[in-house]
């Protein structure tokens, strides 16, 4: 098992999931800082674009496992450098789990449109999951759990749109004839 | 070393071949320089002889490829290279790590060897380099020059006996050129097989045992330097000049000159820590063409973005023809157009691209008038025929057309061009040469920041001299 | 806030030169009790072991010696805190929702968020990028792992100057990215810093992905590190004073009861 692990990625793949993890990274924390942290609208931004690269690096890395690969590599490197939410990190990561189980409920990373079922249901499973463990977090007064609902929901509408703009930048990258297949 | 017999090759997708016949061999102790116009096979040749042809872009080759006696067809290019080392136009996207040592340790990390030896072999290596100083510098630090050399340490590091080098002095000001001269002709000297890809040819003149000119997948001519002094046969190649002189110190000052377009008067600006960039400083840029000279962190690009308005901690008083600009505005009458073409193309078509450059810097026209003078600039700068295709998949020479389009696009009185022909062939560099001419012509003022001898000869008539602590010392005197 | 952070990694690339208090312990150590004091906060309920947990992590903080970062984060969570009170204040008038209760009972929640990022601020602001990486080596994770990290690591700064520059390129343009114009234009404003950021990366993927296949960095290998990170003896003693916080923490909620007013809310 860990040896066919070992093969699955190649050194190219590997490489692409790393840039593209920091360019996500950087690209979210540059418009929460021009937009001045938490309003809808950065907040709806970010989502999007964080969504739409995801999707990108999905199709240039078709292989099972890149989700989980990518929001493990992500998390605990913004764990490490910025002390991202440690509770929304354990969301995250169960959240990729299910993103890939979708993949291979419809007949895995060889469907034309496997990036998009897993990321969807990536997004939707994150947003489910967060507000659980918000729950978790604030269990003794589940009042403020309610204030926390719109920033989730503004979140997952910026996601859904990020879906529809993740598959036009794939079709615009084939125009320019940077990604093929 | 390297040894090519009848070698054609084709990538996928293609339908023309990227390299056709090509016989070629490089010995031990020999120095081989490839040139050609962009686009005439020079890169599918180094892809070549590093393996990523066929392996990586896979597509067809016929005939033999061998790297010190080794077929590449039947090898990895893991295995390759520990024959090969190639080193890029900008050595630092090949870098993984942060740190110097770092990055030269990590091949052999992860090749497997003891701490020891690899600390032992680092300091070996920097000690021939004279990098020792510079070992635990962080990669972002380091100067074009320094990021070569710690590029070429790292081959040196892997053992490799072949060394290809992919237009190595883009990038480079023309001291390092020099430095990086006498150490190729080092490496030589010890027996190195070594390739160059490179426009610029006068620096390889002194050190190059052979030059080989390709055209359209072909080689066309193959000898020493004299095969190069026919004017015609470079002009018909598109190929660089061979015979530069060092122009810099004739260009006039900015002070003798008459007809000002640009007055500054007491400009301050300093970062944090760093003083004495620019105190009080008081100068003009005239009509015609100006190079901004100076060493790295002189602050030439800085002036160049408080010209522009870009960077808006400007203090001093700023005149343009006579009328004295609100800062605000200066945004408005200058365009800078920055070193990276690629972060400066956003939209899906050329003809997007300059429509919006239109679109943003005029606000009192129709719709149909901004389209014209988006098609004149897609005429004038000869883009017409790829305004459907997307900006990103240009050719450099292209998009740095594309992107002066864009700055003239709102009909600045000054142009500022930060190294506009670095990496360029010679096709290239007249095209963009021609350009800055008839902008001139027109009567804007343009201003370059290049380290292009061949550039600075042929158009630019004025310089102004960084950093002006020094030149006002030198006035005094 | 969490992007405050990040900006500042960049710099503290550069500021390895004077090593002095967290800066020396191990980035392992941090990571271990960052780790353990996080999850020990989300256990545990009674206020009085939030109080302890709250006051170890909080003296730990302090020996980053960066107070500046300390008041612009806890006058993040206070403002978050004043308008989570300021509605509870307001449904109680209506409701009696508190029943009697003390406010200081709905703290629970914010101690924890402070414990977790007192916990996390040193781990981010007292270590240096290369170190990080070094102790990623030392931990031998398979390469599959290893690589993306590093990638990722070495990529960040680079990105954030890149993101510099593409807004330098647009302000030329006479484009500013700004609160106001993210709201006006969000899907031009997103499109121009997206499209050169995502062409950038294909771009960097593709020669970095090429450079380590020419540097012969293969699936097999297995990467020795040639630096060492070494445990010191503050390392053991700070590992041992946490451990001593959270099991006397864990003694506190089990041992000692919490007064009615002070419990929470919702059990």
């Amino acid at each position: 098992m860990y040896k066919n692990l070992k093969h699955h990625w190649s050194i190219q793949e590997l490489v692409t999931i790393g840039v593209f993890a920091a360019a996500a990274k950087v690209i979210t924390m540059v418009v929460a800082l021009a937009g001045g942290g938490m309003n809808p609208v950065t907040l709806l931004i970010k989502n999007l674009i964080f969504t739409t690269f995801f999707i990108v690096m999905l199709y240039k890395v078709r292989k099972s496992g890149t989700i989980m690969l990518f929001t493990f590599v992500s998390l605990i490197v913004s764990l490490l450098l910025m002390g991202a939410e440690a509770s929304t990190s354990l969301g995250m990561f169960m959240a990729s789990f299910i993103g890939e189980f979708f993949i291979l409920l419809f007949g895995g990373m060889k469907n034309k449109y496997a990036p998009i079922i897993g990321v969807a249901a990536f997004d939707l499973s994150y947003r489910v999951l967060s507000m659980f463990l918000a729950y978790m977090v604030m269990r003794e007064t589940p009042e403020i759990v309610y204030a926390v609902i719109p920033i989730i929901a503004i979140g997952y509408l910026g996601a859904i749109i990020g879906l529809y703009t993740g598959i036009k930048a794939v079709k615009e990258l084939r125009y320019a004839g940077i990604v093929r297949s | 070393m390297i040894r090519l017999e009848n070698v054609t090759y084709k990538y996928p997708y293609q339908n023309k071949e990227a390299v056709k016949n090509i016989n070629l061999s490089v010995k031990s102790g020999e120095l081989v320089v490839c040139t050609g116009v962009s686009g005439c096979g020079k890169t599918t040749l180094i892809r070549l002889i590093n393996g990523l042809c066929p392996h990586y872009y896979k597509g067809e080759l016929s005939g033999d490829v061998f790297i010190c006696n080794e077929n590449t067809k039947e090898k990895t290019i893991g295995e390759l290279s520990n024959y090969t080392g190639s080193l890029f136009q900008d050595p630092e996207q090949q870098f993984f790590a942060l740190n110097v040592d770092d990055e030269l340790a990590f091949a052999l990390e992860c090749k497997g060897l003891d701490a020891d030896t690899i600390k032992k072999e680092i300091n070996k290596t920097a000690h021939e380099f004279k990098i020792q100083h510079i070992l635990s510098s962080s990669v972002n630090d380091l100067s074009e020059g320094q990021k070569q050399k710690v590029g070429l340490a790292g081959i040196i590091l892997q053992k490799a006996k072949v060394i290809i080098l992919d237009e190595p002095t883009a990038n480079l000001d023309v001291e390092s050129t020099d430095e990086l001269a006498e150490k190729i002709k080092y490496l030589k000297l010890q027996g190195y097989a070594i390739l160059i890809v490179d426009h610029r040819l006068y620096w390889t003149k002194d050190i190059a045992d052979r030059f080989i000119v390709m055209s359209k997948g072909e080689i066309v001519k193959e000898g020493d330097f004299s095969i190069l002094l026919n004017n015609e046969f470079r002009k018909i190649y598109g190929l660089r000049d061979i015979e530069i002189t060092d122009n810099r110190s004739t260009l006039a000052d900015y002070k003798n000159s008459s007809k000002n377009i640009i007055n500054i008067e007491n400009l301050s600006f300093n970062y944090k820590g760093k003083e004495n960039l620019f105190n009080n400083a008081s100068f003009t840029v005239p009509f015609g063409v100006t190079a901004i000279l100076g060493e790295n962190g002189a602050g030439k690009t800085t002036l160049a973005k408080l010209l522009t308005g870009i960077n808006k901690n400007i203090t001093g008083k700023i005149t343009i023809n006579n009328k004295e600009i609100d800062k605000k505005i200066l945004v408005k009458t200058a365009s800078l157009v920055l070193q990276n073409a690629d972060f400066q193309l956003y939209m899906k078509s050329t003809y997007d691209e300059i429509y919006m450059s239109v679109d943003v810097s005029h606000n009192n026209i129709t719709e149909d008038e901004k389209k014209e003078i988006t098609n004149n600039l897609l005429n004038q700068f000869d883009l017409y025929h790829l305004k459907e295709r997307h900006p990103q998949s240009l050719s450099g020479g292209e998009k740095q057309r594309l992107v002066i389009a864009c700055a003239v696009a709102k009909e600045p009185s000054i142009i500022i061009l930060d190294e506009p022909t670095s990496g360029l062939d010679g096709r290239n560099m007249m095209r963009i040469t021609n350009i800055l001419q008839n902008l001139a012509n027109k009567g804007v003022a343009v201003v370059v920041i290049t380290h292009d001898l061949e550039l600075i000869n042929n158009i630019c008539q004025y310089a102004i001299r960084l950093p002006f602590s020094d030149s006002l010392k030198q006035q005094a005197v | 806030m969490q992007e405050s952070f990040a900006v500042n990694t960049s710099l503290s690339v550069k500021n390895n030169i004077q090593l002095k208090g967290l800066y020396l312990i191990d980035v392992r150590t941090k990571l271990i009790i960052t780790a353990l004091t996080s999850l020990a906060a989300i256990i545990l309920s009674s206020i009085y072991a939030q109080i302890v947990l709250l006051a170890a992590s909080f003296i730990y903080a302090l020996y980053m010696r960066k107070p500046k970062v300390m008041v612009l984060t806890y006058l993040f969570v206070t403002i978050i805190m004043i308008i989570a009170v300021t509605s509870i204040y307001i449904i109680n008038y209506f409701t009696n929702f508190m029943q009697g209760r003390s406010y200081f009972a709905i703290t629970v929640p914010f101690m924890r968020m402070v414990t977790m990022v007192n916990v996390v601020l040193p781990l981010a602001f007292t270590t240096n990028i290369q170190s990080i990486l070094t102790a990623l080596k030392s931990f031998n994770l398979p390469l599959f792992i290893y690589l993306p990290v590093a990638v990722m690591i070495r990529f960040i700064p680079a990105f954030i100057n890149d993101i510099k520059q593409i807004m330098q390129s647009l302000a030329t343009r006479g484009i500013e990215v700004k609160f106001i114009t993210l709201l006006k234009q969000p899907v031009k404003m997103g499109r121009y810093l997206f499209m050169p950021l995502l062409f950038r990366s294909l771009r960097a993927s593709e020669e970095l992905g090429i450079a380590a296949e020419l540097k012969g960095i293969g699936n097999d290998v297995k990467v020795t590190p040639y630096k060492r990170l070494s445990f010191s003896i503050n390392d053991l003693l700070l590992l041992i004073s946490f451990a001593t916080v959270l099991v006397s923490a864990f003694f506190v909620q089990s041992y000692i009861e919490v007064p009615e007013s002070l419990r929470s809310l919702h059990r």
